[in-house]
C-alpha cells in the first residue's frame, strides 16, 4: 500500500514541476503542548496560508526566500517567526492563550477564516463557549449547545439524539477520536456522553461532507479528545447538581502524555440514605470514563490509544432494571513520511449494548441487545503544493448485530430462551480527494468515495410469494404479512446481499473580495445501517439493523449554496446557506408496526422517498464586551411512502407528510457579556415551530374503555410552538479559570412547553375526553462549581 | 412490556408536568362500533352470543355512546340475536348455539347508523382453552414501590405444546375488573405462548394485593392470533402512541368488514372464544 501511494503521488507530481520548499510542522498549545486543530499559518509576504489538520499538522510550499510566517489560533496570541527557506524545514510552534480571551467567548469560525475557507455547512464550537452557556441543571452539554446553531434541532426535551437539516437521528455519524458512538446520550437525551473537560475539538459537518467520511447521510459530528498536557500534570473538575466530573492529565515520559477523565451522576446515592428499604434498593445513574495515551516514537511516528466507556443504569425495586452503554477503543499510528506526507493507520472497536431485566417472580428474564464493530482505517494526506492537497484512504468495517436475546433470569422462571437471529456484515470504502486552488478567488475540493456493503451469513432469509413481504388487504383495510413460500440458509460469511456505489463530493468557494465569498457544495452518501424505530424520537433501547435483501441502503444527495460576509472591522459575521436534500429508499413503518423481537422487519416496512430543504441564516458579533449570535432556520422535511401496488394506500394515503423532526421555524439568540475579570453572563433564547403530531377525529367505547379514533393521515397537526429563555452567571473569585461558580436558570419564565400530547378520559367527568399536554422541564435553577489545579 | 413503555415510565418518574388543553379538532363521520362475542364454555358443547352496538362520537362530546337499536344480527345465517329491550343496543342469542366442530363462525349485521343503512360481516375461527390446574393465594411482604404487602392469587396451568396459543384473561375482584390500563380505566390481559410454549405456568393474577374476605374470579379464554393482535394494537394505541418517543397513532379496525359504500369497516371485533372460569376467596383466618 505504501509503495502504491508513493507511486500514485509521484506520478501526480510529474505533472506539476516542483520548485518550492516545504514549511511544515505542528502548532501546539503553549501550556499543555496539545496540538491545535484548525490553527492558521500564513506567509504574510506572499499571502499564502494553510490550516492545521485534525492532528495539528500543517504544510505549505514556498519559493526559496526569507519570510515572516504568522501563526494564529482563536483565543491565542499570534506568533510571527522569521524563516529563511533554503530547504524544506519543519517548524513546530507553541501558541499562548490570551488571559483576557475569557471575555470573548465566540464561535471558532474566525471571521476571515470562515470567508476564506472552502468549508461550508460546518460549525465548530469551542468547549469554553459550551461551558459558559446556560444549561439544564447547570450541566455542560455539547449536543445541547450545537442545537443553538442553524440547521440543528432536536425533537424535544427528553428526546435522544439530534437532527441536522431535517435528517433523522440515526443519519448523524457521531465520532469520538474516530470511534463511532451508536448512542451519544445519557438520561433520556438530557445529557450527551461528551465530558466537556476531556474534549479538545468538535466539528459538525451539516453538508459539504468530505470524501473521507461516509456511512450517514445527514451529518458528521467529529469530536476529538485532548491528548493530555505533556509538560506537567494538572487536574480539573466540577461539582454539579446532577453529576460531578474529574480529569487528570500529564506527561508519562519524554514526549508523551495521558488524559483520564471521569464523570458520574449521583441521584441514586441519596436514595441509599433513605429509611425506606424499597427506595434504598433503587438505582438511577450514569457514568463516563475517557482515557487517552500518546507517545512520540522518534521524530516521525506517534502512537495514540483512546478509549471511552459510558453507561446508564436504572433499577426500580423488584419490577425491572435496565442499563445501556458504549465501550470503544481506538489505536492509531501517525507517521510522517516527509514534510508533505502524513498517514494515519487506525484500529477502532465499538460496542453498544443494552439490557432490560424483568424481575417479577415466575417471569424473570433478561433481554439483551448489542451491536459490535471492528474497523481498520488507513489514510494519507499529501500536500503536493499550495494548489493541490491530496488525501486518500481505505477503511473496512466488520459488524456483528445481536438484536435480542431473551433468557430466563432464574431457575423458577417460566420464560424460555428466545434469540433473534444475529446478523453479520462488512462495509468497505475507498476515497480520494483533492483540494485544488484554481486561482486566488476560486478554490475547489473534489472527492470521490466508493462505498460497499456486504451482508453475510450465518443467516436464514425468508422467501415471500411474489417477493412481497407485506400485502395490503383492501377488505380489512390493513397491511398483513406476506405469505412465506421458502427460506434460504446462508452459512458463515456466505454472501446474502451486497451493495456498492460511488459517492461524489464537491465543494467550491469563490472569494468575491476580502470580506465576501460564495460557496457551493454537493454530496452523495449511502447509509447501510438503520436505527429501527417508529417513535417520534429514538430511545437507547432501539436496535440497529443492517441493509440486506429487504432493507435497502438509504441514499442521500444534498446541494447547498452559501454566502459569507465579514464586516470591515471583523466584528460582525454573516452567513446564509440554502440547501436541498433528496433521499431514496426512505423507510417508514405501517400503522401499529410491531418492531420488538421481530425477526422479520420486512413485514412492517414500506419504502419511499424523502426531501428536506431550507434556508439558514446566522449573524454573529465576535468582539467587544457583548458577543454572541443569532441563528434562524426556515426548513421543511417530509416523506412520500407509497404502497407496493395499485390500491395500496401506503402512509398518509400515499401523499407527502411531515417527518417527526420537521420544524418550519427555528430561532436561537445567544449572548455573552463579560462584565469584568470575575463576572460574566450568558443567555439563550430559543423559539421553534411545534413538531408534527396527530389528533383524533372521534372517540368510541370498547369493553368500557374510551378510545380516540384517528384518521389514516399522519403528522398533519402541530404541537404548540416552543420557546424558552435560559440565563447563566459565571463568577471567578480569582479572576481566572482556576475556580469558578456557575449559576444558571433554565426556562426562566417557566413556560410549560409541550413535549407531547395524549388523549384520555377526564378523571373528573368520566363521559368526557380531554387532551393533555406533557411538559418536561419547568423553571430549573442550578449551581455548579468548577476547579483546576 | 414494550421497551418504549419502560423508557417512558422511567422518564415520567423522573420529571414531568401535565396540563389539560383545548384543541380544535376535525370531526369524522360516525361509524358503527361492534363488541361481539361468541363464547363456548369448557364444560359444555354450546355457546352463547352477545353483541353490543354503538356509534362513534365527536371527541369532545360528553355523552355516553349512542346505542344502535333495531339492528338485524345473525350467526352463521342461522341464529338470530334479539335485542334486549331493557338495554338498547345489546343483542343476545335466545338459545345456546351448539358447537359441531365448525372451523369458524360468521356474523352478519344490518343496522342504521346516523340515519343511513349499512351492512357488515365478520368471521372468526374456533379455538379451545386448556384447563386451569389450580388456583391458590400466597401472602407477600412489601417488595417494591409497585408490590405492596398482601394476598396475591396464583394459577397453574399447562400450555399445550402442539399448537400456538393466545389467551385472554379477565380478573375480577369483588365483581370488578382488577387490572388498570390507566387510572380509572380497566383492562383485560392478553398473552401468548411464544416464550412459554408447552411449559407448566405458575403466575400471579392480581397486581393490587387482596385482603381477607375478598373474592377473585378468573375468566381465561382462548382467542385467535388475530384477536390477540387486535388487543395488542388496542393497548398500543392507548399507551404507546403518546408521550416522548411515541409511535404515530393509527385507526384501529378489526374484522368487521363493511359490505356497502355508505360506511367504512366497523370499529371493534367479532370474537369466538372458549372460556374456563375459576374463583377463590381469601379466608378470614
Amino acid at each position: 500500500m505504501k509503495q502504491f501511494l508513493f507511486l500514485f503521488f509521484l506520478t501526480a507530481s510529474v505533472l506539476f514541476a516542483q520548485e518550492d520548499y516545504t514549511l511544515s510542522g505542528f502548532i501546539r498549545e503553549g501550556v499543555s503542548s496539545e496540538e491545535l486543530i484548525g490553527a492558521n499559518v500564513v506567509c504574510e509576504d506572499l499571502n499564502i496560508g494553510a490550516t492545521t489538520n485534525a492532528y495539528g499538522f500543517y504544510s505549505i510550499s514556498l519559493p526559496q526566500g526569507n519570510y515572516n510566517i504568522r501563526y494564529s489560533f482563536i483565543g491565542y496570541g499570534d506568533k510571527v517567526i522569521q524563516v529563511t527557506l533554503d530547504k524544506s524545514q519543519r517548524v513546530d510552534v507553541n501558541l499562548s492563550a490570551y488571559a483576557e480571551e475569557l471575555s470573548e467567548i465566540v464561535l471558532e469560525d474566525e471571521a476571515l477564516q470562515k470567508v476564506r475557507s472552502i468549508e461550508m455547512s460546518v460549525n465548530k464550537l469551542e468547549t469554553k463557549a459550551v461551558k459558559e452557556l446556560a444549561a439544564v441543571f447547570g450541566e455542560v452539554d455539547i449536543i445541547k449547545s450545537i442545537q443553538l446553531l442553524p440547521g440543528v434541532t432536536s425533537v424535544g426535551e427528553g428526546a435522544n439524539g439530534f437532527n441536522v437539516r431535517g435528517g433523522a437521528a440515526d443519519e448523524n455519524l457521531v465520532l469520538l477520536d474516530e470511534m463511532t458512538l451508536y448512542n451519544a446520550s445519557h438520561l433520556f437525551g438530557f445529557f450527551s456522553v461528551f465530558n466537556a473537560d476531556a474534549i479538545k475539538d468538535m466539528k459538525l459537518y451539516k453538508g459539504g461532507i468530505p470524501a473521507e467520511y461516509g456511512s450517514r447521510v445527514s451529518s458528521v459530528l467529529d469530536v476529538r479528545q485532548k491528548e493530555g498536557n505533556s509538560n506537567f500534570t494538572e487536574a480539573s473538575g466540577g461539582i454539579g447538581l446532577i453529576s460531578s466530573r474529574f480529569m487528570v492529565e500529564g506527561p508519562l515520559w519524554d514526549r508523551s502524555s495521558f488524559m483520564v477523565a471521569g464523570r458520574r451522576s449521583y441521584g441514586d446515592l441519596f436514595l441509599k440514605l433513605s429509611s425506606d428499604s424499597v427506595l434504598r434498593d433503587n438505582k438511577l445513574y450514569f457514568y463516563d470514563l475517557n482515557m487517552k495515551l500518546n507517545s512520540w516514537l522518534g521524530e516521525k511516528d506517534r502512537l495514540f490509544l483512546s478509549s471511552y466507556m459510558g453507561r446508564d443504569a436504572f433499577k426500580f425495586g423488584s419490577l425491572f432494571a435496565s442499563s445501556w452503554g458504549n465501550e470503544t477503543l481506538n489505536l492509531r499510528w501517525l507517521h510522517l513520511f516527509s514534510d508533505r506526507m502524513v498517514s494515519n493507520l487506525s484500529y477502532n472497536f465499538n460496542d453498544y449494548d443494552y439490557l432490560i431485566s424483568i424481575l417479577p417472580e415466575g417471569f424473570e428474564f433478561d433481554w439483551e441487545s448489542k451491536i459490535r464493530n471492528h474497523q481498520f482505517k488507513y489514510d494519507v494526506s499529501y500536500y503536493h503544493s499550495n494548489e493541490h492537497q491530496f488525501k486518500g484512504g481505505v477503511s473496512v468495517n466488520k459488524y456483528h448485530f445481536e438484536p435480542g436475546l431473551i433468557a430466563p433470569a432464574s431457575d423458577s422462571s417460566a420464560i424460555t430462551t428466545f434469540n433473534m437471529r444475529d446478523k453479520f456484515a462488512y462495509e468497505a470504502a475507498l476515497f480520494l480527494q483533492d483540494e485544488w486552488k484554481i486561482s486566488e478567488r476560486l478554490l475547489v475540493k473534489a472527492g470521490l468515495r466508493w462505498s460497499s456493503f456486504y451482508r453475510v451469513g450465518i443467516d436464514t432469509i425468508l422467501v415471500y410469494e411474489d417477493n412481497t413481504p407485506i400485502n395490503y388487504d383492501p377488505m380489512l383495510g390493513q397491511y398483513l404479512n406476506g405469505e412465506v413460500v421458502d427460506s434460504l440458509f446462508y452459512g458463515a460469511n456466505d454472501l446474502v446481499k451486497s451493495y456498492s456505489d460511488f459517492e461524489p463530493r464537491l465543494s467550491m468557494r469563490y472569494q468575491i473580495d476580502e470580506s465576501n465569498s460564495l460557496k457551493a457544495s454537493y454530496q452523495k452518501i449511502n447509509q447501510y445501517l438503520h436505527l429501527i424505530t417508529n417513535a417520534s424520537s429514538p430511545t437507547p433501547l432501539d436496535i440497529w439493523a443492517p441493509s440486506g435483501p429487504f432493507i435497502k441502503p438509504l441514499t442521500g444527495q444534498q446541494y447547498a449554496l452559501g454566502y459569507f460576509h465579514t464586516s470591515d472591522n471583523q466584528k460582525w459575521e454573516l452567513s446564509t446557506e440554502l440547501y436541498y436534500k433528496n433521499l431514496d429508499h426512505v423507510i417508514d413503518y405501517v400503522d401499529a408496526a410491531d418492531l420488538e423481537f421481530n425477526n422479520h422487519l420486512e413485514t412492517e416496512i414500506l419504502y419511499g422517498e424523502g426531501r428536506a430543504y431550507g434556508l439558514e441564516f446566522m449573524l454573529e458579533k465576535k468582539s467587544g464586551k457583548l458577543t454572541g449570535w443569532m441563528s434562524y432556520t426556515f426548513a421543511k422535511t417530509e416523506s412520500l411512502i407509497s404502497g407496493y401496488g395499485v390500491g395500496d394506500p401506503g402512509i398518509n394515503h400515499g401523499e407527502w407528510y411531515p417527518n417527526p423532526q420537521d420544524k418550519t421555524h427555528d430561532l436561537s439568540l445567544v449572548a455573552f457579556y463579560k462584565l469584568n475579570k470575575k463576572w460574566s453572563f450568558s443567555s439563550n433564547f430559543v423559539y421553534a415551530t411545534g413538531i408534527p403530531t396527530n389528533y383524533p377525529v372521534a372517540k368510541y367505547e370498547y369493553e368500557g374503555v374510551v378510545i380516540p379514533h384517528y384518521p389514516g393521515s399522519r403528522n398533519q397537526e402541530r404541537l404548540e410552538n416552543y420557546h424558552r429563555l435560559d440565563v447563566a452567571a459565571t463568577f471567578r473569585p480569582r479572576g481566572n479559570d482556576q475556580r469558578e461558580w456557575v449559576f444558571s436558570i433554565y426556562n426562566v419564565y417557566n413556560r410549560k412547553n409541550a413535549s407531547s400530547l395524549y388523549f384520555r378520559e377526564s378523571p373528573d367527568v368520566p363521559e368526557q375526553t380531554e387532551a393533555v399536554k406533557l411538559s418536561i422541564f419547568p423553571i430549573v435553577p442550578s449551581v455548579s462549581y468548577n476547579f483546576r489545579f | 412490556m414494550k421497551k418504549v413503555s419502560i423508557y417512558y415510565l422511567i422518564l415520567i418518574l423522573f420529571s414531568s408536568c401535565e396540563t389539560v388543553v383545548q384543541l380544535e379538532l376535525d370531526e369524522g363521520e360516525k361509524n358503527l362500533v361492534v363488541e361481539s362475542y361468541l363464547e363456548f364454555s369448557d364444560t359444555t358443547d354450546s355457546g352463547f352470543a352477545h353483541v353490543f352496538l354503538t356509534e362513534s362520537s365527536a371527541f369532545y362530546g360528553n355523552s355516553t355512546p349512542k346505542s344502535v337499536s333495531n339492528a338485524t344480527i345473525s350467526i352463521n345465517d342461522t341464529y338470530i340475536l334479539v335485542e334486549d329491550m331493557d338495554s338498547l343496543g345489546y343483542y343476545v342469542s335466545q338459545s345456546p348455539l351448539p358447537y359441531s366442530g365448525e372451523a369458524e363462525f360468521l356474523m352478519d349485521i344490518i343496522a342504521d347508523v346516523d340515519g343511513k343503512e349499512g351492512r357488515w360481516s365478520a368471521t372468526d375461527p374456533y379455538t379451545s382453552v386448556p384447563e386451569i390446574d389450580s388456583i391458590y393465594y400466597v401472602y407477600e411482604a412489601e417488595a417494591s414501590l409497585f408490590q405492596e404487602e398482601g394476598y396475591y392469587v396464583k394459577v397453574m396451568l399447562t400450555d399445550p405444546a402442539e399448537e400456538e396459543n393466545f389467551y385472554h384473561l379477565n380478573v375480577l375482584v369483588n365483581d370488578a375488573l382488577s387490572f388498570e390500563l390507566s387510572p380509572g380505566t380497566k383492562r383485560s390481559l392478553i398473552f401468548k405462548d411464544e416464550y412459554v410454549n408447552g411449559m407448566d405456568l405458575n403466575f400471579m393474577v392480581n397486581d393490587i394485593p387482596l385482603k381477607e374476605g375478598e373474592h377473585l374470579k378468573l375468566i381465561l379464554s382462548s382467542i385467535t392470533e388475530d384477536v390477540y393482535y387486535y388487543y395488542f394494537n388496542l393497548y398500543t394505541l392507548l399507551t404507546e402512541t403518546s408521550g416522548i418517543g411515541a409511535a404515530p397513532p393509527f385507526p384501529l379496525y378489526g374484522n368487521v368488514v363493511s359490505q356497502n359504500e355508505n360506511f367504512d369497516n366497523a370499529l371493534g371485533y367479532f370474537q369466538v372464544r372458549s372460556t374456563t372460569v375459576k374463583e377463590i376467596t381469601i379466608d378470614n383466618d
